[in-house]
Formats: C-alpha cells, structure tokens, sequence
C-alpha cells in the first residue's frame, strides 16, 4: 500500500503477493517471512496513522513498532477471515492515542493562543501571515479536527494516499473518507480565511 | 474550486504541516524500521511457533474441539443403545435350554407338574415343551 499507487492497495486481492488473510493465517503459525511481508506492507501507513496523532518522529516510530508487535501478540485472536488492514489501523490508532493522551499534558499550544500571536503580527495578511505561523496555525487547527475526520485528511493530504487506500486502511468506504475529505478541507479554509482576507495571492480557493 | 465529484481542492501541500514520515521512496529507511521490527518480534514469532504448530486461530481451535466432543458423545450414547437394544433382544428371548435347566433344577412348573401327574421328570420332554412355549410368546410378540 503506497501514496498514490491504486494498485498496491490491492495486494489482498492477491495482485502485489499472497492475500493480507494467507499471511495472517501463516503468521499464526509463526512465520517470520509472512510477518515480515505483512511489515513491509503496512509499515508505512500504519506510520502515517501514528503521525495523525503524534508530531514527533521518534513517538511515531515508537508507536508503529509497538503497534506491529501488539498485532503479533493479538494474531491468534484475529480472524483471518476478516480483512487485516482495519484490524491493524485499530491497534495503530489506540496506541497513538495513548501515547498522544499522557503526551497532552505537555502540549505547546493552543489553537487561540497561535491565532492570537499570528494576528498580532501586523495589518497586511502578507506581513502577517507568515508562512510557518501559518502552517503553525494550520497544523492546529488540522489537530481540532474530529479523530477520523483528521486521519482521512492526513492520511490523503498529508501522507498522500489516495481515497481509496485511505478507505481499505480505515475500514470505511471511499465515500465516508471523501466525505471527511470534504468537511476537512472546508473546515480548514474556514479558519484560515479571517487571516488571509484581501490577499489573492494567499487565499487558499485561488490558489488551486 | 471543487472537483468532479464535489471535493474541495486540496490546501496547498506547502501549507501543510511536514509529515514525519518519510516517502516511500526512502528506501534504507524503511529496510532499517523493518529489520529492528523484525528483530523486536522473533521472540513472539517463536511463542507461536512453538505454541501453536499446527495455524489456527482459536475460533477454529474452539470449532474443532467442540466437534471433537460432540463427535465423541454421540459415540458413546450410541454405544449405550446399542448396550440396551441388545440386553432388551436377551430378556426377550431367553435361552431356552437355560431355562429348562433352571426350571427343573429348581423344581419349577413343568416338574411340578409332571410330579403332580405321576410322571417323572424328564429333562428332554422340558426341553421341547419349554422351546415350543417360547416360540409361542415369540409369536405372539
């Protein structure tokens, strides 16, 4: 499962190897070589579901690597029957947001407090707004979102998984994550908008 | 400002926070995260292997064992009928030989009889009476 790449979300059909279920299934015997082709496979979105919740590097590297083993650990009491894929994003997303939860008491900022210091900064949305205070104040404003609503976004727009890839990961279908995509994207334009009034250059709708 | 199927267009990707992620294109990366992953998970690997050398998962472990046992009760309940059918098949049709022995080793109603008649008890003449009886009471069942 690759950014942008339609058919390597299709490797349960079979057509990028042996079916997430024949892998589970060896894995419960305890084979090393399909674990491993099941890492490979999900390593890097189950690292792009740990950074919807978590920012740093290591804390997501961490989260990915407990989630895999967490899922070794759980493999017999998964049905092989049932597709892999939401089963794992499961575990990804609850180690996440226990890491994310004893991490919350050590957030930097607030939404307010980033509008506030980004406001203050001058009369001209150019001059205010600079770039990284704007992608400060967006990166915010992305974390308010409601927990899917921000995976689907992140997962799509951040990370670069097409709707579809999303959907398979997330367990939902492809019209449920365009729809977060939808309310996502104007959400965030709707809070970016106060400070990039009068300013075609930066107003977001113009710029694609 | 939307596409085809009524999606909003993206925010800017320069707008957007770095993902700490790195590209899929970064190959020594991932091949790093999955050798220390790999290397973190022989333990477990192991506890399957030597847990479970036959792959299944516990719903079908739970499936074949409840079969199992089922299998095996309906052996044993078989086995009782088959144990009762085949005692009832014996009391309801003794040897007669057994019988006859019984009767006039005991003294029981043929020799009794014949004693009250004045003939003297013979052991052949019981025999056929008692199996022509028998066969009687077969028929009539």
């Amino acid at each position: 499962m690759g950014p942008s790449q339609e058919t390597k979300g299709d490797v349960e059909d079979g057509a990028g190897g042996p079916p997430d279920g024949v892998l589970a299934r060896r894995v419960q015997e305890g084979d090393r070589e399909a674990f491993e082709l099941l890492a490979r496979r999900y390593l890097r979105p189950v690292h792009a579901v740990a950074a919807s919740f978590l920012r740093e590097r290591a804390d997501v590297e961490d989260a990915a690597q407990e989630t895999f083993l967490r899922a070794l650990e759980s493999m017999r009491t998964f049905d092989a029957r049932r597709p892999f894929a939401p089963w794992l994003y499961q575990i990804a997303r609850n180690v996440a947001r226990n890491r994310l939860k004893w991490q919350s008491r050590h957030r930097a900022a607030s939404v307010t407090a980033v509008e506030e210091s980004v406001a203050d900064q001058g009369s001209s949305p150019a001059s205010r707004v600079e770039r990284a205070e704007l992608r400060k104040l967006l990166a915010v404003a992305i974390d308010d979102l409601p927990e899917q609503r921000r995976t689907a976004f992140r997962l799509a727009d951040v990370e670069g998984y097409t709707p579809t890839e999303v959907a398979r990961l997330m367990g939902l279908t492809a019209g449920a994550v365009r729809a977060h995509l939808y309310h996502a994207r104007r959400r965030l334009r709707a809070r970016l908008a106060p400070l990039l009034t009068g300013n075609d250059e930066e107003d977001p709708r113009k710029t694609r | 400002m939307t596409t085809r199927d009524d999606l909003p267009d993206p925010l800017p990707r320069e707008w957007l926070p770095e993902s700490p992620v790195p590209p899929e294109e970064d190959a020594e990366y991932w091949e790093g995260r999955v050798r220390t992953l790999m290397a973190e998970a022989t333990p477990a690997l192991a506890a399957h292997r030597t847990a479970s050398p036959r792959s299944v998962s516990w719903l079908d472990a739970l499936g074949a064992r409840w079969r199992m046992a089922t299998a095996g009760a309906f052996a044993l309940a078989a086995s009782a009928v088959a144990a009762l059918v085949l005692s009832g098949e014996h009391r309801g049709a003794p040897d007669p030989r057994a019988m006859v022995l019984g009767a006039v080793v005991g003294k029981g109603e043929p020799a009794a009889l014949w004693e009250g008649a004045g003939v003297a008890a013979d052991p052949t003449l019981a025999i056929l009476a008692l199996e022509n009886a028998a066969q009687r009471t077969g028929g009539e069942r």
